[in-house]
């Protein structure tokens, strides 16, 4: 007959064991100390589906501690269903205070977002990675794109950018554009909108990411130059949306989701939760800039 | 030699992580380690000792470039679990105050494709400090981390051992992190990402 | 209430999770005991064992009841549990020449040393739906086991262990290719590391060990249909007992028990690397947890395949292969596109809108040109 004490399973603080935790934060002074380089990891399996935020938790879990302040998002909501489910197993396996207010948070795991606050130098913000490899949507082969990003051997790369302009007159890179970390790496921010792109040059804030499924992790840190791949003739370009507003608040400097009525009426409100929050409130907030917001501003917003 | 009873391998572990990796991601950063109560043997201050344990384990293996080498390498094997390699093999290379360099050019700065399977210095110094002290080396730092420059004096460290880390990092991303302890448990690093200038104070 | 609702995600997977437990239990019957499971849903769960990488009958049974007999989510759940197990000791090198065997055949020769021993097999039985098997009762399997048990003459019964192998035969008759001296045989650990490429024998091996047995059947398949072209032979498959020994601190061996592995290894006639050199046979190897005949027969067909990456198909490629027959990371990432991936669309939205804008444009442009044209 089977035991009930045998199944009393005890997990380790943050569920992942130390042997694991310490090869995680070796790696991730690793990737610290080379800007966008990916440096490969065990990736333990996790009691999270792979590709559903492995990566982003096994960072979250190596790095947090009985202090920090978790905040999770998803697409940039608190309350999507996938962050809900992460933010109760990190709660569970940590006991740590959990928030939605981007300012409270001291680490915040994310899923294709950065906030619409900026984040300071007391903050953390980790990425989930479905894809951490640029190049692969130009060499299917790793052991090919490791050659590549060894010899910054680029050039299919920008080709395939500048390809997509003189088929389609723009860059058709949507989410999740390419970008050149300190001047050496091309690397794959993970699949934010071109409109928190430029938010990571020379920011206040350490970024990591973590691609659980592809066992790679990588880092920016703080005030390190982050550019979006471009030509002099062919720029880099954010979302638009000088025409549209939020339904809620009347905002517009910010990454707007489009979402339809029963009827097919097509409205727009903030993306981000917390700002949407602290919006409709008519709290103070410290939002991110850069020069493509700039530039909307100038469209008389 | 003894395990250290106050040492917390799951929390002090994490924080003291924290630490470093914020000092890894600021280059020039000063952090303190808290004051702990642990004896490493001589040789090896506390500061250096605490960065051993809360990176070293059985799956990863050091060098000890210092004297006592017998003595600190049984404490950390207590500890840690690690085990000592040569020079040229090991991950982690601890160095004593005012080391030279000599030797190093054996350690490993990783390849091309994988430049992460490379060796981090483990430096110990006199003091770090943001101002000026005696006898020290201004270091002033550039790169990654760095709002436009960083600027930290050390005493107790060698223009040697900065000169080699240069040497060592020219051909980026190959190269090798360099941690800077000393007696106070502060501690900063230079990361390979990291180009820096040095003068003698006084 | 909105798929992400402000503040109602955390009610609303609540709500999921409980719903799901409802249809697992809604019929109302009596539980499904895990001894049961065990007993009578042994080749499932040697599945989610395989590809769960423990072993572990038990646990097996138990994600399989949870998991409503799914097993890819079943073996997702072990792996999982896997990772939350401190290791304390590696096992010594298995050695199935000591197999206690319960089937053992070869394709390659009519008599083999030992004799060709068909043991439990389905492979020469009529696959009609046995309807008796929806009123079985506990006195049919009662009575089905003393009619076996008495059958059986004490006298007769010999343990069937420590056979060689056909592979021997090959090997004294000098018909097996040498190892190549620059292989890589290096002995890595796919749990502790991420796989880098090319990857040495023993990576590969492990991954396959692990893989799901359905992407290994389609890609092994695609071997010997022609895509690859491996036409195999099996040499000899096995399925039995191993002993499992642990050195302990004392440095003595000691033995903790025994698994069950299903064991193949594949002939194929090999490519002579330079003139002059003999076409010797090759051996392809396959081995997991359990009874899997399916599985190990793919897997030394792409463990063969695998080492010819000039042929250039799928199943040459190590990483095409390796990658894709992952189970449980394929299964978490097709399964990923069912989160919300609205704003990375309305990246794609802004620029197909403005693509299509600009094409129109141009159509317009061109459209007026006709007409100016015309009217000159």
């Amino acid at each position: 007959m089977i035991e009930n004490t045998k199944y009393t399973n005890k997990y380790n603080f943050a569920f992942i064991d130390e042997a694991t935790k310490k090869e995680i934060r070796r790696k991730l002074l690793k990737a610290v100390a080379i800007p966008g380089h990916q440096v490969p990891y065990s990736s333990p399996e996790m009691p999270i589906s792979r590709g559903w935020g492995t990566g982003g938790l096994h960072i979250t879990l190596a790095v947090i501690g009985k202090e920090d302040v978790f905040k999770i998002i998803d697409q940039g909501s608190d309350a999507s269903v996938n962050a809900c489910n992460l933010r109760e197993f990190v709660n569970g396996m940590t006991g740590c205070k959990t928030t939605f207010d981007t300012a409270e948070a001291t680490l915040i795991q994310t899923r294709h977002r950065i906030t619409e606050e900026e984040l300071t130098d007391k903050q953390i913000i980790v990425f989930q990675v479905p894809l951490p490899e640029p190049l692969r949507m130009v060499e299917r082969y790793e052991y090919k794109t490791l050659q590549m990003h060894a010899e910054a051997d680029y050039a299919k790369m920008y080709v395939s950018l500048y390809e997509s302009y003189v088929r389609h007159g723009a860059i058709m890179q949507g989410a999740g554009y390419p970008v050149m970390v300190n001047g050496r790496y091309i690397m794959s921010p993970s699949p934010i909108p071109r409109w928190d792109t430029p938010n990571l040059n020379q920011a206040q804030t350490l970024f990591l990411f973590g691609a659980g499924r592809e066992k790679r992790l990588y880092a920016v840190p703080p005030f390190t130059d982050v550019e979006p791949l471009e030509f002099e003739d062919v720029n880099f370009e954010i979302e638009d949306f000088s025409k549209s507003e939020c339904y809620k608040t009347g905002y517009k400097k910010a990454f707007l989701d489009e979402i339809y009525s029963d009827e097919g009426e097509r409205k727009f409100v903030i993306s981000d939760s917390n700002f949407l929050d602290k919006k409709s409130e008519k709290q103070e907030t410290h939002q991110y800039s850069n020069k493509y917001i700039d530039q909307l501003q100038e469209y008389g917003l | 030699m003894q395990t250290e009873l106050h040492y917390d391998t799951v929390f002090d572990e994490q924080q003291h992580f924290r630490l470093l990796l914020d000092s890894m991601a600021r280059p020039g950063k000063i952090n303190t380690f808290p004051a702990m109560e642990i004896m490493p043997p001589v040789g090896l201050n506390q500061a250096s000792a605490l960065t051993g344990f809360a990176l070293l384990n059985a799956d990863t293996s050091y060098h000890i470039a210092g004297y006592n080498g017998a003595d600190i390498a049984q404490y950390l094997l207590v500890n840690t679990a690690s085990q000592q390699a040569s020079i040229d093999t090991a991950e982690y290379i601890f160095l004593p105050e005012n080391h030279d360099g000599r030797g190093l050019e054996k350690a490993r700065v990783g390849t091309p494709v994988y430049p992460e399977d490379s060796a981090t210095l483990i430096a110990e110094a006199e003091l770090i400090s943001e101002q000026v002290v005696e006898n020290s080396l201004g270091i002033t730092l550039k790169g990654p981390g760095v709002n436009g420059e960083a600027r930290v004096f050390v005493s107790g460290i060698n223009p040697a051992l900065l000169e080699y880390l240069k040497e060592q990092n020219v051909e980026y991303p190959l190269g090798i992190d360099l941690i800077v302890t000393d007696k106070q448990n502060n501690l900063f690093c230079i990361p390979r990402s990291n180009a820096f200038t040095y003068i003698k104070t006084n | 209430m909105g798929y992400v609702a402000v503040k109602g995600g955390t009610e609303a997977i609540h709500n999921a999770s409980e719903l799901a437990e409802f249809y697992r239990v809604k019929g109302d019957t009596t539980p499904i005991d895990i001894k049961q499971i065990r007993a009578q849903m042994r080749l499932a769960i040697d599945k989610v064992m395989g590809e769960g990488g423990i072993y572990a009958p038990e646990y097996a049974a138990i994600a399989l009841k949870q998991a409503e007999g799914d097993v890819y989510e079943a073996a997702f759940i072990l792996r999982a549990f896997r990772t939350t197990l401190q290791r304390n000791y590696y096992s010594q090198v298995i050695n199935t020449r000591e197999m206690f065997v319960k089937r053992k055949i070869s394709a390659s020769f009519r008599e083999i040393p030992g004799g060709q021993i068909l043991g439990p097999t389905r492979d020469y039985t009529q696959r009609t739906l046995d309807t008796a098997k929806a009123t079985e009762t506990v006195i049919d399997i009662k009575t089905f086991l003393d009619g076996f048990d008495a059958k059986i003459d004490p006298e007769k019964l010999e343990g069937i262990s420590t056979f060689g192998k056909v592979i021997d035969l090959l090997q004294q008759e000098g018909l097996l290719a040498p190892v190549d001296p620059t292989e890589d045989r290096s002995l890595v650990d796919i749990t502790r590391e991420a796989i880098k490429f090319p990857a040495p024998r023993s990576a590969r091996l492990q991954m396959m060990a692990r893989a799901e047995t359905g992407g290994l059947m389609a890609l092994g398949y695609s071997s010997q249909r022609g895509f690859g072209a491996v036409h195999p032979t099996v040499g000899e498959l096995r399925y039995g007992t191993v002993p499992v020994r642990v050195k302990d601190a004392g440095g003595r061996n000691r033995y903790i028990g025994k698994i069950e592995v299903t064991e193949n290894e594949m002939i194929t006639g090999s490519k002579p690397a330079k003139k002059g050199t003999p076409p010797y046979f090759t051996i392809g190897y396959g081995l997991c947890f359990g009874h899997n005949e399916t599985k190990v027969i793919c897997m030394s067909t792409l463990d063969t395949a695998m080492r010819r990456p000039e042929m250039g198909a799928p199943a040459n490629d190590q990483e095409f292969v390796l990658y894709h027959t992952e189970g449980v990371e394929a299964m978490g990432f097709t399964n990923h596109l069912k989160l919300p991936h609205y704003v990375t669309f309305q990246s794609s939205l802004s620029n197909t809108r403005a693509a299509v804008e600009r094409n129109n444009k141009t159509n317009k442009e061109v459209e007026q040109q006709m007409i100016q044209m015309q009217s000159v």
